[in-house]
């Protein structure tokens, strides 16, 4: 499963921000999944609680918003629900659309708990 | 009170909640796919600037994807300087298969890995002749994780064979989305698979839009001199680029 490759990487990259910011602990991550994103989020989850495993990220600290993909039809205009991004336009039901947004995979923030405090 | 850390939520809620953490937020703003996407960003320019046309080709285990290169690289290595990587867990039998006078074969063993990614295309690049002007990428066989991975190609192009069935577009949409084109391959097993060639059009139509779809054999080259135009084309207009 490629969550795994991507939690790991996440992991590397919480460590590293903590470094910067003199963090002691990270106790909370938020993480935006749009749903066509191809993570799953449980997938993710589970790679994330086994990758995060004896850092200083506690492993339960995974908080996924996740997004509804989002088309915006280029006929009309209108935007549309789109979750699996097999929609067409319930307005005019024009076929050509352009996603607005579901595919991301961005970590938003984590909340750190400051050394020697 | 909540009893086991004295947040103040109330605790007599039966779900598990969350207490909201005291500590400082740090903005983060970063991709999970950011350390793919910069290194697929410069293979990408890399390729570009030796002029080298690279497809992507995705599909199933099985599928067809080292037969389908075979035919089309004994046609293509007359006019063209080719290059493949290919990407398997394990062995090397796919680039033994492929291996043929004048064109370049390097095998990717991905091991646990199940699909290719940027990284280990960029470090395969590096042993490239500088002469290519096709390369072609075979990825690990999956319909699934090798969508999300750019891997700094010209075009991805998703090869389904009649044998898997029409439903694989409906099942596995990410890997199919993207694809600039479709190819529906082993066509000449039609009369003996059931394949509803209409349903996978109709679905593939919804995902993708009217996007390319090309009908081929490698085995008895029904529609491969339309795909090998569709490269050729390709690969003049990159020279020319
Ligand atoms: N009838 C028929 N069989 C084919 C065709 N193309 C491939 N095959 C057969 O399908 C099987 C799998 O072909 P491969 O080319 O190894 O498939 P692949 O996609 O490279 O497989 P992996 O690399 O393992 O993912 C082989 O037995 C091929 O001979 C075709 O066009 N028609
Ligand atoms: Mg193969
Ligand atoms: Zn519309």
């Amino acid at each position: 499963m490629h969550e795994w490759g991507l939690a790991v990487g996440l992991v590397r990259v919480l460590q590293e921000e903590a470094w910067k910011s003199g963090a002691a602990r990270i106790k909370e991550v938020r993480l935006r999944l749009g749903s066509l994103s191809g993570v799953s989020p449980e997938a993710f989850r589970f790679g994330f609680q086994a990758a995060a495993r004896g850092t200083v990220i506690d492993p339960d600290a995974l908080v996924i918003e996740e997004v509804t993909a989002r088309s915006r039809c280029q006929d009309c205009g209108m935007v549309f629900d789109d979750r699996d991004g097999t929609a067409f336009c319930p307005n005019c039901g024009s076929v050509w659309k352009e996603l607005v947004e579901g595919r991301e995979m961005v970590t938003e923030s984590f909340v750190m708990e400051e050394a020697n405090v | 009170m909540c009893e086991s850390c004295g947040c103040g939520e109330r605790d007599d809620v039966i779900e598990p909640h969350r207490h909201k953490p005291s500590g400082r937020e740090v903005p983060v703003g970063r991709s999970l796919l950011e350390e793919n996407d910069l290194l697929a960003g410069r293979n990408r320019a890399f390729l570009q600037k030796r002029r080298i046309f690279t497809v992507n080709l995705l599909g199933s285990p099985g599928a067809g994807k080292t037969t389908l290169l075979l035919e089309t690289v004994k046609i293509l290595s007359e006019r063209w300087r080719i290059g493949i990587i290919t990407g398997d867990q394990v062995g090397d039998e796919d680039r033994r298969r492929l291996e043929s006078p004048g064109v370049w074969v390097h095998q990717i063993e991905t091991g646990r890995m199940c699909h290719l990614d940027a990284h280990l295309v960029g470090h395969s690049l590096e042993e490239a002749p500088e002469d290519l002007d096709i390369l072609f990428i075979e990825n690990v066989g999956n319909l699934v994780c090798p969508a999300l991975f750019d891997l700094g190609e010209s075009r991805k192009v998703v090869l389904l064979s009649v044998a898997e069935g029409a439903d694989k577009p409906s099942k596995y949409p990410e890997m199919f989305r993207w694809a600039d084109l479709v190819l529906v391959g082993k066509t000449d097993l039609l009369p003996y698979v059931e394949f509803d060639g209409e349903r996978a059009k109709r679905d593939l139509g919804r995902l993708r839009g009217p996007g390319r779809l090309i009908e081929l054999s490698a085995k008895n080259h029904d529609g491969i001199s339309e795909w090998v135009d569709w490269i050729e084309r390709n690969a003049a207009l990159v020279k020319k680029s």
